[in-house]
């Protein structure tokens, strides 16, 4: 009991210094259509003191405050105008649920807008970089199509391998080492069109976080960062809609509500339609190609009671290509969310969320070709998750939960000409999860926390064994061995499952602030892809017998500051991160339709170093960043032998290894109708691997190559421009609302290397020339018209 | 003046005229390490060869210079069956022809001469694998379709030897000349067809070439290959026409099965292999 003693009394839980406390808690939503609002900074004081909180992702806070008089409370975030309530007296606990306004023009009480700015020098979080979709908007996109992951990679640390690229890097991690969740759904392909679009329609999304570091002890499952993505509620006041005709797809959102004020839903839907020209290029075979996708975005929330609150929301898309009766290509994310919010006390929330993901595609000939061939693959998730935020007192905020995660793998199957079909693969990933959000003293704050995740891969599966299980061949095969349904293959528990996760805030002065963070996060799934960028066709694959999971540490410091009124911060933030049990692939790796996949893989380590410079402006009229990344990526890979190793078994730079990587991002509101907005981007080459020599082999030559991305492409740069015209801004306002959005991406028309290559003339097989490839030859201008009723 | 429509597609095609874009550059290269080069074979139906050269400059315009002064020898189950002779242009060749299911192997020998590298290399020993003959060939016409081009083809009827674990490679002459560009390079193994028929029936025929002019000869030789040869052809096409786009595999290194006596981990490049090759010829009639 001493011990328990002790350790409560460590944590802080009984604060000395208090007497009789009670609590103030409630939600912020937004006025305009009821939504709630996640991360607004709410700030209460009275002459004994000041006391503040986030809100959390479903829009609810809670402050343990002690009772007495006088006490004002205010509400501030960024793109809404702050908001100031007199509390008055507390006594008992109190409930006040709050409503914000956009921001108009004129900023507010300079005080509180003072606090809305620094909540970033304030709060232990570091290495977040959060989106709304407003911001996104201002972004100029490639063709018009507002892209969440296009605009994340111009903010620093987060990279991609090059234009068109499928997935994202952030600070040195592949691009399976992102865990992309929607809705808390995990998504297995980001990108429609090969990479050229991202799946989420901004018209859908509320809210964007990226953790690229210091990542809550909530969140697991990859090594590098959490893209979470909140998909909007629904108008709960009226019935709305949203929309844009552009040149490469339309896109229609509604909403409203179903019950007032109980039930209300959103649904969206995206459709691209570039196939639909393809007649008017008189090219017969183009007749018959298609070429889209679409998606479709659902969601109902009903509010049960003032302490209940239900959410169900999908994701449905598809892309889909094929040409006439040669071939067709198709993959798609589907995912389903139920989850419940409940309000057990106003100390303490409560969800529960229950998940379905799959991922699937299909390659082959259409189904009625002859012969027809049809190879289907997908990755089905179970996710149940629940979770509980205490708020304990003023000092302590503790998230504490259970996560299941259950996967069923199916690598491939074959029909129509002849039958083949992959074995399945079943895993289970169960975690807890414990953090502490503590204010230790006025200016250290905390934030630590431990997860625990374990992995389990299940049969019924048939394995092979190895002579040399370090090093598996098929032509070391020592046989097979039967394991049953649900009996265990391999198993990942003990110490090595802990993450343990630290932030710290030390507060030099109202705004500066001196961050550090420690994290410690395990991967027991692997990309299998060798291609420089990921394809739609790649698969995934469970740690097991012969693949370990992969863990990465990573250590950060950062310096957050703002200056003056105006909304000016910056951040800068150093970090190195350490990676173990990496996969790599033996050269010629022959990973489609593989069964025992684990004879094609080398396991390796990396590394990863780098400074981030954020100097950004989030209020005025002149609103965009400037970012800054230096950094270095790199991989080994020493398996003992010469086939085992690349490099020699020395460091070499990864595909996505930059030094420097440059973005600014500007917007400028000139007056009510017009809105400019630019970005430029400059980044270093990336690595490439030249031949070192040629070789011959009966009367074919070929390359010779001895040191893997030993060289680099030239740097890349393009500048982005866009403007806004909103119509009918003179006349009162109007039901229907409509703007005209025009813009050019990559302005200047520069063709930048995505690689360079090398191609032989095959009737004089010595004459070689090198070729440049580039992914935009060409200034890409768009035009869309959008509206909203 | 344009119409709307015109206009409208103008404007589209503008938009989005994205396609990538391959530009020539003018590009040096430094000299790598110089490496051996040995390719050869040795068939149950034709006898032991050899060819031996140097690595040069990836954009060098000359050809890999030759080695004319090594000593080859071959090995069958480990014992020296073979001494091959040079014959020109660093091509040595022998009389031996191997017998199914036997191991073989070269050993390259090269004396000190000036800066090249020296010393002896071998290949890893590969057995000679099984190869059925053919069961027919023919011409057909085939009229025109989405995707197929009208014209004479030439197929054949080949039937896999029952049993897992069998590779292959395929060539083609037409009229005499081989068809050898790495685009050219076929290999397969018998996951999906062990023991079964090209006969269009079972599974659809072999198409050889076409279409092409009546009159016309093609040559169709399957010949089993050692496992790491199949893998070897696959790597080398993969690394000679998939490069630089998105999707494509990263460069790797072409490995085949010489190493330097006593160094498994010093490679010369190329491979020498057993196989069992089989042929037939068709000349297109109407």
């Amino acid at each position: 009991m001493r011990q328990i003693t002790f350790i409560l009394a460590l944590w802080g839980f009984f604060h000395p210094a208090w007497g009789q406390s009670t609590t103030l808690s409630g939600t912020v939503s937004e006025a305009s259509t009821g939504e709630s609002v996640p991360s607004a900074m709410v700030v209460v004081k009275s002459a004994a003191g000041t006391w503040s909180a986030a809100t959390n992702p479903y829009g609810f806070y809670s402050l343990t405050l002690p009772a007495g008089k006088g006490y004002t409370l205010a509400v501030t975030m960024i793109g809404y105008a702050p908001f100031t309530f007199n509390v008055g007296t507390l006594s008992a606990a109190r409930k006040v649920d709050i409503s914000l306004s956009e921001e108009a023009t004129q900023l507010g009480e300079v005080e509180v807008v003072s606090e809305r700015l620094n909540s970033n020098v304030t709060t232990t979080e570091m290495s977040v970089s959060s989106l709304t979709a407003k911001e996104i908007k201002k972004v100029p996109q490639l063709l018009g199509e507002t892209d969440i992951i296009r605009t994340l990679t111009l903010l620093p640390g987060v990279s991609t391998v090059g234009e068109g690229a499928s997935g994202f890097n952030v600070r040195g991690g592949n691009a399976d080492q992102n865990l992309i969740l929607l809705d808390e759904a995990p998504v297995y392909n980001s990108s429609h069109l090969f990479g050229f679009f991202s799946i989420f329609n901004a018209d859908a999304v509320k809210d964007v976080k990226l953790f690229k570091g210091g990542m809550p002890a909530n969140y697991g499952g990859r090594l590098s960062s959490v893209l979470d993505v909140r998909q909007k509620e629904g108008n709960a006041q009226k019935f709305a809609g949203t929309g844009g005709i552009g040149l490469l797809s339309s896109r229609l959102l509604l909403e409203g509500p179903i019950i007032q004020d109980k039930v209300n839903f959103m649904v969206a839907g995206r459709r691209s339609y570039f196939d639909l020209f393809f007649p008017y290029f008189n090219s017969p075979e183009l007749d018959n190609t298609t070429i889209y996708f679409y998606d479709l975005n659902i969601k109902v929330n009903a509010k049960l009671s003032e302490k209940d609150r239900v959410f169900v929301s999908s994701y449905f898309g598809r892309d889909q290509f094929g040409a006439s009766d040669l071939f067709d290509f198709g993959w798609g994310n589907w995912t389903s969310t139920l989850r419940w919010n409940r309000l057990i006390s106003p100390k303490l929330f409560f969800n529960a969320t229950t998940v379905y993901s799959d991922y699937t595609y299909q390659l082959g000939t259409p189904k009625d070709a002859d012969p027809a061939f049809i190879w289907d693959s997908r990755i089905q998730n179970y996710v149940s998750n629940v979770g509980w935020t205490w708020y304990a007192n003023a000092a302590h905020t503790v998230d504490f939960g259970v996560q299941n995660t259950a996967y069923v793998f199916h690598p491939g199957q074959i029909s129509g000409v002849f039958s083949l079909e992959l074995q399945k693969e079943y895993a289970t990933e169960p975690a807890l999860y414990f953090s502490d959000d503590w204010r230790i003293t006025d200016v250290l704050t905390a934030t630590y926390g431990l997860r625990y995740s374990t992995f389990f891969n299940v049969g019924a599966r048939d394995i092979q064994n190895y002579s040399n299980p370090n090093n598996p061949t098929d032509l070391e095969s020592t046989g097979l061995t039967a394991y049953g349904p649900g009996e265990i293959i391999a198993s990942f528990t003990g110490l090595a499952g802990l993450e343990p996760r630290l932030a710290l805030n030390y507060q030099v002065g109202p705004k500066a602030s001196l961050k550090a963070s420690y994290n410690r996060s395990r991967q027991y799934l692997h990309l299998i892809s060798n291609n420089t960028t990921a394809t739609p066709v790649n698969i995934w694959r469970p740690a097991g017998k012969f693949i370990a999971p992969a863990t990465v540490d990573q250590v950060a410091l950062g310096w957050a500051q703002n200056y003056g009124e105006s909304g000016v911060r910056l951040g800068i933030e150093v970090y190195y991160k350490e990676f173990q049990d990496l996969l790599d692939y033996k050269d010629g790796a022959d990973l489609i339709f593989t069964e025992f996949i684990e004879t094609q893989l080398l396991r390796g380590d990396g590394r990863a170093y780098g400074a981030e410079f954020l100097l950004e402006k989030k209020t005025g009229a002149l609103t965009g960043w400037l970012g800054y990344t230096l950094s270095r990526t790199e991989r080994i890979v020493d398996g003992g032998t010469r086939e085992t190793r690349i490099n020699n078994g020395e460091w070499y730079p990864a595909n996505y290894d930059k030094l420097h990587d440059l973005n600014l991002v500007a917007n400028w509101s000139i007056n009510k109708a017009w809105e400019v907005g630019g970005n430029f981007a400059y980044q270093s080459g990336r690595p490439i691997t030249y031949p070192d020599s040629r070789a011959e082999f009966e009367g074919m030559y070929f390359p010779v190559y001895t040191n893997r991305n030993g060289a680099r492409t030239p740097a890349s740069h393009r500048l982005d421009l866009s403007a806004t015209y909103t119509l009918g801004t003179k006349k009162p306002k109007k039901a229907w609302e409509s703007s005209l959005a025009f813009g050019a991406y990559n302005v200047y028309g520069r063709r930048n290397p995505y690689s360079i290559f090398f191609r032989a003339d095959f009737s004089q097989p010595t004459n070689v020339q090198a070729y440049r490839l580039s992914i935009f030859g060409s200034v890409i201008p768009y035009f869309t018209y959008n509206f909203t009723f | 003046m344009r119409t709307p429509r015109s206009l409208f597609l103008w404007t589209a095609a503008a938009s989005l005229a994205w396609v990538s874009c391959q530009d020539p550059i003018d590009l040096t290269l430094p000299d790598g390490e110089t490496r051996l080069i040995v390719n050869g074979s040795v068939g149950d139906s034709t006898p032991v060869y050899a060819d031996l050269s140097w690595s040069v400059n990836y954009l060098s315009e000359d050809p890999n210079p030759a080695v004319e002064d090594a000593t080859v020898v071959l090995f069958e189950n480990g014992l020296p069956v073979d001494t091959l002779v040079h014959i020109a242009g660093g091509h040595y060749a022998g009389q031996f022809r191997a017998t199914y299911a036997q191991s073989y192997h070269i050993q390259v020998q090269i004396a000190e001469n000036g800066t090249l590298p020296f010393g002896t290399w071998r290949s890893a020993p590969e057995a000679l694998g099984r190869c059925n003959p053919f069961d027919s060939v023919y011409s057909a016409f085939v009229p025109r379709a989405p995707f197929v081009r009208e014209g004479y083809y030439v197929y054949a009827h080949w039937s896999e030897a029952p049993g897992p674990g069998d590779t292959y490679r395929a060539r083609v002459w037409r009229n005499d000349t081989l068809e050898n560009a790495p685009f050219n390079l076929q290999v397969f193994d018998d996951g999906f067809l062990d023991g079964r028929s090209n006969n269009g029936i079972d599974l659809p025929e072999i198409e050889v070439a076409g279409p092409d002019s009546v009159g016309v000869t093609f040559t169709l030789e399957i010949g089993s290959i050692p496992l790491g040869l199949y893998s070897y052809l696959q790597l080398l096409r993969e690394q000679t026409l998939q490069v630089g786009g998105l999707f494509d595999a990263p460069p790797a290194p072409i490995v085949g099965n010489i190493y330097r006596e006593g160094a498994p981990e010093d490679y010369a490049l190329g491979y020498f292999y057993p196989s069992a090759r089989r042929k037939v010829s068709w000349t297109i009639t109407p």
